[in-house]
């Protein structure tokens, strides 16, 4: 019986062999064509170099062919079983692009909102492992900024149009696979695509927490046809951008004097000493050490490697992907510990990623995926920060690297170690990190229930964990005494026993519930296109290890949200959406969780109009958009519960608030003593610790958007530009000004702030063909200005102290004026009351002329460090298979206060290295001391120095404000693809070779470190420049 | 996939290669030194060449001076160089080709230079100029060593010696000193905390611990005879010994207590009348014992002395010291950083009530000055010296009051008037901007204590003797020897 209907079945379905030739339109051989059978899994073939190809199929089963670039064709097999197949170059038109919201895809064309979409292959050419880096000058509407070179730290902190609060938090909303997921340890290769959300259009539906804009990460899935291989190989070599450079020992030791009798003290260095320093005689007392050259590797390698696979059968899809990173760190390492441990800045990580898809139905789709990562960081012993204070902290002559009997030296314990042992001689520490992402979607087609109806059920279930294991341990450390005895001996101070290595550990983790239902209706009536969204999302974090004592750690951290989205146009021509999101935070009081987010938003696409799609035919899409709606953000700097009061039990305090104890016991206090006189039963009382905030809720953002697309020249030209307005209010803080006749003891918080920001963000892109060039240009910038409206603050006599009407975070300090002249300046200025000063120390504009300098006079002074602008440009171009691309990237507008012990010199003593350029080319210097009387420069590039601080010269002033402007080489990316026929040759489809090289040059005003790097002091992992030579290869 | 992998090795390769180049082109490789010290490397010795001194630097200073020499052929092995100055020879730290690191030895009276290299030390150099020695007043180390870790043990011996074991060491506690008044060769030390009775013999240049028996012995003084040793203890209770005195006939080993009371910082004879006057602690009171009747009359129990004011409040650590002339005493607050002054009522034989002379009431700090704008830091022994500058002037007062300050890590002097300078100590003003540590030399460019607290002067030898507690020394302060001829 079986055997019949087998046989049966091969007689219905009779099996040919199909053979052909596949050529592009310029009749050329198209080498590498997958050609696969519709709905017979596993079959396929590609053809040879000759474009030829042989297939068994069964007939009247359709062929598919297809190629990367070209539109796939499908081909019935009847009576002809030689086919021959002309491929057609696809256009990608900006008509059929789609874009990734949080309702779905959707039509570019029919977007009413502004949403950011990124092409993919622009961030990959970034060097380090986090994808943020690639943020900066890439996608318009987001700001970004690099915080440190170190691997694993090398992450950039960004903001979706700027900073439009300074309360709970300002981070964006980060979703990948419509899930809230880290965007810093995702695969790049992964990615299928990134949209920004950045109007109340799109956002809305986030409701309380899409005010500060969302991203959207999608990742790539299966594709119907052959396997194709990925593999991309790249070894990539860092060095620095800009690395700060010290003084050497004896100019740093001739400073140092001077700063000791420029203001009468004794100078340190007798000048035999000086001599005995600059000869090196001997080297324990009087040392000359580069700490930079010896702690510090010119250069570290980064190694990638990714690995995936694609591909499936009409019924199963599935995307597999493997990726490893390893990211080297600049320390060096001590050669003979090599074996044992590992005491370098290393990371390296692993990701794996698993997406199918399964049609289990015709109508049904079924997608499970599984991806992880596990991360590795390693720093030494006593931690990256330790180390950078340690070499910055370090002067060359303050310690040799090891005594001439072998000993360790130390200026002190912990943060004073020396940095050579901070470096290689206290163990080591890791931080591990691991994620386990695991989503389950189903679709589901209700086209027979009635046409344009689906709907999508995601559940969700992440976890995450690290844990931090420190290995640490040091040696025995001295501290040889300046001077030696008679017959020469060193006088040793014993700064510490060793210590074995020990080990400590901490943990943490949190896990991730989340569930997701969407219908959709998409439905067309003639003209009229009709839309509807409605969308449930519930999500649930819970942190699960070391909850400690407090109760509310344990409880989940949920938001629960209906969603809602009503769209209409008329034959694409005119656009008109609503959303909503009724969504809920559960950290709120009960009557205070919920709200309701709404927006509208039109599109008037011009380009449908008749009169141009009769007139101007170059005009293919010219589009404005308007939109407007309220989004909330729910973020309280992870505050949990503030609608809840604490109580503790009240003991007796002296006068200053500490604790009074008896015998080591607390006396209780405030209470009632219950007993008869003579007796003692005396009970304490309870007080408010916190008091209660009821009615603290979210921030609310009413936001504006008003845009603009523009494709002209069938895609020549595209551009996009924004203009947006934010009304923040309701921004949470704490109320520390409320008069003290209201008798509280705690600060109470409350939804009080208001800020408002503007700006714009556009892209545009020039595409032309010139002969066998491709040529394509493209820029894009953002900037963003904000102003705080309303503050909970003090009333200041001078409005200019407020922080009201100024920018978020605006740096404020006193206006440096120069230096003083001579006495007689000083006699003749107002009094200046920080400290002593003298002439060559800072002189400061009196603003409130009251003939005093005080902190009454500080003002807002440049802008904030965060730049108020980035932007991009760059240009590619393509000739055969090479392809070079350039891009630039740049930042406006940023200012900063230096400080700390290498900017201040001598501020700590003699803790501290003097940095190279800090001060100048014309320091101001005493004429007695250089003899020349045109050294005592009022306008001098740096004051009369000081040991141990100034309190009159190192304050905020615009003496110390820097400019954090910059534009930046950012990526040069050369690549060059195999000829097809070679690369076929190979058994392999295609080959691409490529080179690029990112932070090659930086421009700048700063020139100290990195004006990108976050830290003030520049006391941190300088950011990387890089070279990358990579390879990748298809199968 | 075995394919993938072996191209994916070779990719590896080629990559590496290619890294490797451009990364040679673009100059961000190459070849630097790994370590991080600057230093040249010198040339070795060439014995066919001449040893030269073209210079040196300073021209002048006194023992211990750094002195770095200039010129040529110094080789670069420090063992090999041998530097003479005036005639003695010199600690050499370093030697680098052209130039030599060392220290003038003591005694370089006439200054010139010579340089010997090679391990003949036939090669030499001399200097065209001569060193302009200074003698001067210097701090020196009299006996006792520290070892690196801190933890030498407390022993007897001798002064010096090249044997470590030799040498005596601890002297861990704050010390009280005296000189024998029959002896100025012998030097009596007790350490609050340490139960003996300590002898610094300069006769046969010892260190011995003559006693054993003590319990925080706080001070030492002698009788107007010279027969007896008074000690102060400083003990809990009330019936516990406070003083007795050691018989000289009986080497000091016997002991006959005087008075018992609680907490007793010192006790001193009265130079001219010969009564004693102790203190103690617990409630600030100050004592007088008539030491005379003790002698002529007998019959005074350990319980009879006399009460004459209590200095400020309970809890007051102090020591008396009386003026030579017996005019008045100076009674130094330990605890609470400052110094009185108590006149003698020759027709009582009493003290009168104190007053201040320096210092501020439990404010510790820092400042040379006069009357309550010196600031001290737990000030401990001192001696009055007498100033010729004084003698003279005809000064009716002519002793300056040297003592000990020992948290401020100096040797302070007091004037008659009231005004506190610094002697001795904080030099060194270099690298480390802690005022202790352990350095000889020039009394206030270079030295420096840790701790000092006993303090004696030897009027005769014109010198100094100092505890210097944490660097477990006896430290000499006198004015460079003269050479022996």
């Amino acid at each position: 019986m079986l055997l019949f209907c087998i046989s049966a079945g091969a007689l219905a379905q009779e099996v040919v062999e199909v053979t052909g030739m596949v050529t592009d339109t310029k009749k050329e051989p198209l080498i590498g064509v997958s050609i696969s059978v519709l709905d017979a899994p596993g079959l396929g073939t590609t053809t040879d170099v000759k474009g030829r190809y042989k297939i068994k199929t069964e007939r009247y089963k359709k062929l598919k062919f297809s190629y990367i670039g070209f539109d796939s064709q499908e081909i019935l097999v009847k009576d002809a079983f030689v086919i021959n197949v002309t491929m057609k170059e696809s256009e990608s038109s900006v008509l059929n692009e789609v874009v990734v919201t949080g309702t779905g895809v959707q039509k570019k064309a029919s977007l009413t909102a502004a949403v950011t979409t990124v092409n993919v292959n622009d961030l990959k050419s970034n060097p380090t492992s986090s994808i943020s880096n690639a943020l900066a000058g890439n996608v318009p509407g987001v700001m970004a900024m690099m915080q440190s070179g170190q691997p694993g730290k090398n992450i950039s902190e960004f903001w979706i149009r700027g900073i439009s609060t300074f309360g709970g938090g300002s981070g964006a909303l980060v979703l990948v696979d419509n899930i809230e997921r880290s965007i810093n340890e995702i695969n790049i290769e992964d990615i299928e695509s990134f949209s920004v959300l950045k109007d109340a259009a799109v956002t809305a539906i986030y409701g309380s927490r899409g005010a500060n804009g969302v991203i959207l990460i999608t990742t790539k899935r299966g594709k119907q046809g052959k396997i194709s291989i990925t593999f991309k190989d790249e070894n990539i070599y860092n060095t620095r951008t800009i690395t700060p450079e010290f003084e050497d020992g004896p100019t740093y030791a001739s400073l140092l004097n001077e700063s000791r009798i420029t203001r009468n003290q004794a100078p340190v260095y007798k000048p035999e000493e000086l001599e005995i320093l600059r000869l090196g005689l001997d080297p324990d007392l009087y040392p000359n050490v580069d700490w930079k050259s010896l702690l510090l590797r010119d250069g570290a390698m980064t190694y990638r490697a990714n690995l995936n696979l694609n591909g499936g059968g009409a019924t199963a899809r599935y995307f597999v992907s493997g990726s490893y990173v390893d990211e080297g760190g600049m320390y060096k390492i001590d050669e003979t510990l090599k074996n044992d441990y590992n005491t370098n800045a290393n990371y390296k990580r692993w990701n794996y990623r698993l997406n199918t898809d399964i049609d289990i139905t015709k109508t049904t789709v079924a997608k499970a995926s599984v991806a992880g990562s596990l991360g590795k960081r390693n720093s030494p012993g006593l931690g990256d920060n330790d180390f950078w204070g340690a070499l910055f902290g370090y002067s060359p002559v303050s310690m040799p690297i090891l005594y001439s009997n072998g000993r360790v030296p130390a200026f002190g314990a912990g943060g004073q170690t020396n940095p050579w042992v901070v470096a290689t001689q206290t163990g080591y520490n890791e931080n591990w990190t691991n994620q386990v992402q695991t989503d389950i979607t189903l679709e589901q087609n209700f086209d027979f229930i009635t046409k344009g109806l689906r709907f999508r059920g995601i559940i969700g279930f992440d976890i995450n964990n690290y844990n931090d294991i420190l290995r640490r341990k040091w040696p025995e450390q001295w501290h040889a005494q300046r001077s030696r005895t008679e017959t020469g001996e060193i006088v040793w101070d014993h700064v510490s026993d060793p210590r074995e290595l020990y080990q400590s550990s901490s943990a943490g983790g949190v896990r991730r519930e989340f569930f997701d239902g969407m219908f959709n209706y998409d439905r067309g009536f003639g003209n009229h296109n009709f839309g509807a969204v409605v969308k449930f999302t519930r999500d649930a974090l819970v942190q699960t290890v070391s909850l400690g004592d407090d109760i509310k750690n344990g409880i989940a951290r949920r938001n629960l949200a209906l969603a809602g989205r009503a769209t209409y146009n008329w034959k694409s021509r005119y656009f008109a959406d609503f959303t909503f999101g009724y969504t809920g935070s559960e950290n709120f009081a009960l009557g205070e969780q919920y709200g309701f987010f709404p927006a509208v938003s039109f599109a008037w696409n011009l380009s449908e109009e008749p009169f141009i799609k009769n007139n101007l035919q170059w005009m293919n899409l010219f589009k404005i958009r308007y939109s407007h709606g309220r989004v909330g953000n729910d973020q309280l700097n992870g505050q949990r519960f503030p609608y809840l009061y604490t109580t503790e039990e009240i003991f007796r305090r002296d006068g200053n608030g500490n604790l009074v104890l008896d015998n080591g016991n607390r006396i209780p206090d405030g209470g009632y003593q219950w007993a008869d006189f003579g007796l003692n039963r005396y009970y304490g009382g309870l007080r408010y610790s916190q008091v209660a905030s009821p009615y603290v809720t979210w921030e609310v953002a009413v936001k504006k958007n008003l845009g603009f697309d523009l494709s002209l020249f069938r895609d020549k030209i595209g551009a996009n530009l924004d203009f947006f307005d934010e009304r923040r209010t309701g921004i949470y803080m704490p109320r520390y000004f409320l008069p003290e006749i209201v008798g509280l003891e705690s600060t109470p918080s409350a939804n009080v702030g208001a800020v408002k920001s503007r700006g714009f963000d556009g892209r545009f892109e020039y595409k032309q063909k010139l002969g066998e060039f491709n040529v394509v240009a493209r820029g894009n910038i953002t900037y963003s200005k904000n102003e705080i409206l309303e503050r909970d603050e003090e009333n200041n006599v001078y409005s200019y102290l407020n922080q009201e009407n100024y920018r978020v975070d605006q740096a404020r300090g006193l206006i440096a004026l120069g230096m003083f002249k001579d006495y007689d300046d000083i006699r003749n200025s107002p009094r200046q009351t920080f400290g002593d000063y003298q002439p060559g120390d800072l002189k400061y504009k009196d603003v409130n002329a009251d003939g005093v300098v005080d902190d009454l006079d500080r003002v807002a002074i440049g802008a904030t460090r965060r730049p108020n602008l980035i932007y991009g440009l760059g240009a590619s171009v393509s000739w055969k298979g090479l392809d070079v691309n350039v891009h630039f990237q740049g930042a406006g507008k940023s200012t900063f206060f230096t400080y700390g012990k290498t900017v201040y010199a001598f501020s700590e003593g003699e803790w501290g290295q003097v940095m190279k350029g800090v001060m100048g080319d014309n320091r101001w210097i005493s004429a007695d001391i250089s003899g020349d009387p045109s050294t005592e420069n009022p306008n001098a590039s740096y004051p009369r120095l000081s040991f141990g601080g100034n309190a009159n010269n190192y304050r905020e002033s615009t003496f110390w404000l820097r400019n954090g402007q910059y534009l930046r080489l950012k990526t040069v990316d050369i690549g060059y693809t195999l000829p097809k026929q070679l690369a076929n040759r190979i058994k392999t489809n295609n080959i691409r070779i490529f080179m690029v090289g990112t932070n090659l040059v930086t421009w700048s005003k700063f020139k100290l470190w990195d004006p990108e790097l976050a830290s003030p002091r520049g006391e941190d992992y300088p950011l990387p420049k890089s070279i990358t030579l990579g390879l990748s290869v298809n199968l | 996939m075995s394919a993938t992998q072996i191209r994916r090795s070779d990719s590896r390769l080629v990559c590496w290669i290619l890294s490797a180049f451009i990364a040679l082109i673009l100059g961000m490789g190459g070849c630097k030194d790994d370590k991080g010290t600057v230093v040249k490397e010198a040339a070795p010795f060439d014995p066919s060449k001449p040893v030269v001194v073209s210079d040196f630097l300073p021209k002048t200073g006194g023992m211990g001076q750094r002195l770095v020499i200039y010129g040529q052929n110094f080789g670069d092995n420090p063992a090999d160089v041998s530097v003479f100055i005036g005639g003695k020879k010199a600690v050499v730290i370093g030697v680098q080709g052209e130039s030599i690191y060392c220290f003038v030895p003591r005694q370089a009276y006439s200054g010139e230079i010579e340089v010997r290299v090679g391990s003949d030390g036939n090669a030499v150099g001399k200097a065209q100029e001569h060193f302009a020695y200074q003698r001067k007043m210097v701090v020196s180390t009299l006996a006792g060593y520290r070892n690196d870790r801190g933890d030498e043990p407390w022993k007897d011996g001798k002064f010096k010696d090249p044997d470590q074991n030799k040498m005596a060491s601890g002297f861990w506690n704050d010390s009280f000193m005296r000189f024998d008044p029959k002896n100025p060769k012998h030097l009596w030390v007790t350490f609050d905390g340490n139960n003996g009775l300590y002898l610094i013999n300069f006769q046969d240049s010892t260190i011995t611990k003559k006693r054993s028996d003590f319990d925080r012995p706080r001070s030492v003084d002698f009788t107007l005879d010279g027969k007896y040793m008074i000690i102060a203890e400083d003990r809990g209770n009330e019936d516990d010994r406070a003083t007795y005195r050691l018989s000289r006939e009986k080497d000091w080993q016997d002991r006959e207590i005087l008075t018992k009371y609680k907490q007793c910082n010192g006790a001193s004879i009265h130079p001219v009348n010969g009564e004693m006057y102790f203190n103690s602690y617990s409630k600030g009171e100050f004592f007088r014992f008539d030491l005379n009747k003790y002698f002529n009359e007998g019959g005074v129990g350990d319980k009879d002395f006399e009460k004459l004011f209590v200095v400020q409040d309970p809890g007051w650590e102090y020591k008396i010291f009386i003026h030579p002339t017996g005019n008045y005493a100076y009674i130094v607050v330990i605890n609470q950083h400052y110094i009185l002054r108590i006149d003698y009522n020759w027709e009582k034989k009493r003290f009168n009530q104190p007053y201040l002379v320096c210092g501020k009431l439990s404010s510790s700090g820092y400042t040379d000055g006069v009357g309550t704008s010196v600031r001290l830091n737990t000030p401990y022994q001192g001696a009055f010296v007498k100033n010729p500058a004084y003698v003279a002037e005809g000064k009716q007062d002519q002793y300056d009051f040297y003592f000990t300050d020992k948290m401020n890590h100096a040797i302070r002097i007091l004037t008659p008037e009231g005004s506190v300078t610094t002697f001795a100590g904080r030099g060194s003003s270099s690298i480390n901007p802690n005022p202790w540590g352990y350095v000889d030399g020039d009394l206030r460019q270079d030295a420096r204590f840790d701790r000092p607290t006993g303090l004696a002067y030897n009027e005769e030898e014109g010198a100094f003797y100092i505890g210097d507690r944490e660097n477990r020394r006896i430290r000499k302060i006198a004015l460079e020897e003269m050479p022996v001829k």
